[in-house]
């Protein structure tokens, strides 16, 4: 673990009073970041606050399309101990519930809850190469659907839930067998489960799942497990939406918080070039912004990144959860979890140097 | 040390009326000292002076709390900046502004009714993040089908004890709160209505069974807070028919009701939806071991939070605007429902009205609670007005003229006359709080207490008068000043540890692993959560 101004290696201290400097220099600044745990967004957002400054912490994250389809339409949905205890029909849908750690346990289980006497799943999987080492020992029908036509399957599955005529060849990959025998699953389930991971779709497919639970719903019981497959952005956006009122995207430059999907996009905002100076912080990888950031720059990243352009100061951080203990979103329990570290390492968190920051900050506003 | 001199203390806990002084040293009201010389004396002659008050029931923290932040992101706007001091104080519904307009308005504990056990952590967390009160949490069970599946294969008091006494410690709870006793599991199952005799398929267990045991539970382990119940039916024409029965089902033993205006309707008139407060606020009088919370309706946009998931799914079609949220959780989870509540609607206006009917119509004040069932009634700023309500007929007049006057003939409130005295609301919202939560030291001013202190001016005007108190302190530091918060302090969660047999953990284990594939202390919230500050003070349970 190191800190640089530049190319130089300096003790942390001076490199988090450097960046404070460079903060305090800002017009509008920019904090930005792959995700924090609870203490570390706790400090990200009183930094903003003090500087007035522009906050993206789940860049990249499927968590975004979550929020959009709530926002705009709500949500149903269940936790993975209900899938796993309760669920006779599971559709999954998407490549990327494979990297789920929750579907696992899902899978291991049996619905024994109001199952009756067949304690036994219906499990189906819509999804591009759907083949994974992980799920290959499970039992399911799979069936290869192209996501790329994702709106055009829901509406095709839509039609067969009610009954309508559909072609024979089908749509997106799917037969029209395929769909009907996907719809009348879904119907006659006691407590049908739709899984997806929502990086693998966008707000307007999550709205037609919601849309199908729904109309399900009349008759029967359906629900969604949507699986978070991006601790910590979605740890940042809890924390943000009980600090703010508000979950990210936000702004803090009139003096309070405001939320707004496309305004506060931090890479518009350099694009734009509305903002001068970048925070940036990626806490669980060695991950440099993807977007392109012609503006002082300050890092806090796990060892290792390569940056396109040097950071103007770069501190390497520790591992929340591995180095020291955290708190954050459980891929795996889909809820927030309290962890022990495992290696007891002295580097600092990325909280901690945060917290430096602020102080740092807070005595220079003063 | 501090002297308050010479305002009139309002504290019912030690009987006491009159005009006098506190002195106030560590965090506590303290004797008055041989000399008064050299103490820092704040003069409140003429100022009216009680603890600090405690709303037993306010949704302000957990998973439902948040997904109704969501919800509405691109409805609400801060109104202006926040002060330097006070980060994030002027952000709509986050924890920081609740804590800020609780403490302006004289109010130090508050306790947040619905945790979901396995939601603790972040229940928790927000609530540490809630700055200037006490707070405290309530764990729902009864839904959950380790609770069900006890009540219905083990049957054995025992065992209920301990699981019941083993979620309350892990998610550091000060009591546990019913909510549509088995509906939630029953909707699981699909049912969608579900009355206190039903009963949740799978099990072959009622509604009433589940109430019933959970109150003996709760009372054989010394809980100080009786079972808090959120009855079947809520919001249903006839459903103070279910309220009714479920005070005879507590045979005697405390019982809590929640929000019992979301009960108080009865099936009379052209539009089958009248006032049934009076046959509630009989039944009140005649079963001595219930108390209520009143969860008055006002006028305005507010989200519906609630965990009882069957009713918020049924009424999904009066969202306003057309959105919601159902989370088919562990045990309870919930619903998220937009609600606009409009004086020119019948339903609403007589639900306004039947709330005030129950607050007026319950004589005593020790067992009428003061809530909006925050936000589901209303948000919890609008309690001064609520009180100018309860404390000035005339005012209520002017409210009723505005009123549709088809509901307005529904209810008996135009003919109430009484008029709440100070004595008879620092009863309601301090004193009889404290006793209920089992909080000894607080909601009162004598020797000993936590110098939980609100100040204010009597006006005529009472909701001027109760919107900004001119000071309040906290455990004896000042935490608002002519109506304004200083910078933040941080109070405590208090919650209880009740005992159980170590055997338990064994069988938890074993069920965990095998139903769920997680170990059982999983959601167990640890002893420290922040790492700036001590959040946890530890309460005792009855011997």
């Amino acid at each position: 673990m190191a800190a640089f101004i530049g190319k130089k290696e300096v003790p942390v201290e001076a490199a988090v009073i450097r960046a404070s400097e460079l903060l305090a220099a800002c017009r509008m600044p920019l904090l930005a970041g792959l995700g924090a745990d609870v203490d570390g967004m706790r400090a990200v957002l009183r930094i903003a606050a003090q500087l007035g400054a522009n906050v993206d912490f789940c860049r990249d994250s499927g968590s975004t399309q979550l929020l959009r389809t709530v926002i705009d339409r709500g949500l149903i949905f269940t936790t993975p101990r209900e899938t796993r205890a309760r669920a006779d029909v599971l559709l999954m849908i998407g490549p990327s519930v494979a990297r789920s750690e929750a579907i696992i346990d899902v899978l291991e289980g049996q619905p024994v809850l109001s199952a009756g006497d067949s304690a036994r799943r219906d499990v189906l999987w819509l999804s591009p190469a759907a083949n994974s080492d992980e799920l290959a020992r499970f039992d399911m029908l799979v069936a290869e659907a192209e996501l790329s036509g994702i709106h055009g399957i829901l509406a095709m599955l839509s039609a067969a839930m009610r009954s309508r005529p559909l072609e024979a060849t089908g749509f997106g990959g799917l037969y029209r067998q395929d769909y009907e025998e996907v719809a009348g699953r879904l119907i006659t389930a006691r407590f049908g489960v739709i899984a997806f991971a929502p990086e693998d779709l966008d707000a307007l497919a999550i709205e037609a799942l919601v849309a199908f639970a729904d109309k399900l719903g009349t008759s029967t019981r359906v629900t969604l497990l949507p699986l978070i497959t991006d601790p910590g952005g979605h740890t940042a956006a809890m924390v943000s939406t009980w600090t703010t009122g508000f979950p990210p995207r936000l702004g803090f430059g009139r003096g309070y918080p405001e939320f707004d999907l496309w305004r506060f996009d931090a890479e518009r905002l350099t694009r734009s070039g509305e903002c001068d100076g970048l925070l940036w912080l990626s806490p669980f990888a060695a991950t440099a912004p993807a977007f392109k950031a012609d503006m002082p720059t300050i890092a806090l990243t796990q060892p290792g990144t390569t940056f396109t352009r040097t950071p103007d100061v770069l501190i390497e951080t520790g591992l929340p959860g591995a180095d020291a203990p955290t708190v954050m979103f459980s891929s795996r329990h889909q809820a927030l979890m309290s962890t022990a570290a495992a290696t007891g390492a002295p580097y600092p968190t990325p909280a901690a140097i945060l917290s430096m920051l602020l102080q740092q900050t807070e005595t220079q506003a003063a | 040390m501090i002297r308050l001199k010479g305002g009139h203390i309002i504290d019912p806990a030690n009987g006491r009326n009159e005009t006098g002084d506190l002195f106030v040293e560590g965090g506590r009201i303290v004797e008055p000292p041989a000399s008064v010389d050299d103490v820092e004396t704040y003069d409140l002659t003429g100022k009216i002076v009680m603890a600090g008050a405690i709303d037993i029931h306010s949704h302000i923290a957990g998973g439902n709390v948040s997904l109704a932040r969501v919800l509405m992101a691109d409805a609400r706007k801060a109104s202006e900046p926040h002060p330097g001091h006070l980060p994030f104080s002027t952000s709509p519904w986050s924890t920081y502004e609740n804590g800020r307009l609780y403490a302006q308005m004289g109010f130090t504990t508050v306790v947040e009714p619905a945790l979901i056990p396995q939601d603790a952590l972040n229940a928790h967390l927000q609530l540490a993040d809630t700055p200037f009160i006490d707070r405290a949490a309530l764990a729902v069970l009864g839904n959950d089908d380790l609770l069900l599946r006890i009540l219905s294969q083990e049957k054995n008091d025992d065992l209920l004890d301990d699981y019941v006494a083993w979620s309350v410690a892990q998610a550091k709870c000060l009591g546990v709160k019913v909510i549509n006793a088995g509906g939630a599991a029953a909707f699981k199952e699909n049912v969608r209505t579900f009355g206190l005799d039903d009963v949740v398929p799978s099990y072959g267990l009622s509604s009433r069974a589940i109430v019933q045991a959970l109150l003996a539970s709760v009372n054989r382990l010394g809980i100080p807070h009786p079972l808090h119940v959120h009855c079947n039916n809520l919001g249903i024409a006839g459903s103070f028919v279910t309220a009714i029965e479920t005070m005879e089902a507590a045979s005697g033993l405390p019982l809590h009701l929640a929000h019992l205006q979301f009960y108080g309707y009865g099936t009379e008139g052209k539009r089958k939806f009248s006032s049934a407060s009076a046959f509630l606020a009989e039944a009140i009088a005649f079963h001595k071991n219930v108390t209520v919370d009143v969860g008055q309706v006002m006028f305005g946009q507010t989200v519906t939070v609630s965990a009882d998931v069957l009713r918020q799914y049924e009424s999904r079609a009066s969202a306003s605007p057309k959105k919601w949220i159902i989370w088919d959780g562990d045990g309870n989870g919930g619903g998220v429902l937009p609600y606009n509540y409009q004086p020119t609607s019948y339903y609403n206006a007589l639900q306004w009205a039947i709330g005030l009917e129950l607050f007026l119509l319950i004589d005593d004040p020790w067992r009428v609670f003061f809530t909006t069932d925050h936000p589901n009634g209303a948000p919890f700023t609008t309690y001064p007005q609520i009180l100018q309500l309860l404390m000035d007929a005339n005012e209520r007049g002017r409210w009723i003229e505005r009123l549709p006057k088809t509901a307005m003939q529904m209810s008996i409130l135009p003919q109430l006359k009484r008029e709440y005295s100070l004595y008879e609301v620092a009863i309601m919202t301090r004193a009889s709080p404290a006793r209920l939560l089992g909080l000894t030291d607080r909601g009162q001013l004598g020797i000993g207490a936590a110098a939980d202190i609100a100040v204010y001016t009597e006006e005529k005007d009472k909701a001027a008068m109760f919107a900004a108190a001119d000071y309040v302190f906290k455990d004896g530091e000042l935490i608002v000043e002519h109506g304004k918060a200083k910078p933040y302090r941080w109070g405590r969660t208090h919650h209880l540890r009740p005992a159980h047999d170590a055997q338990i953990e064994t069988w938890l284990r074993r069920y965990y692993d095998s139903e769920y594939g997680i170990p059982a202390d999983s959601f167990a919230v640890p002893d420290r959560i922040g790492v700036e500050k001590s959040v946890f003070q530890e309460q005792s349970c009855r011997t």
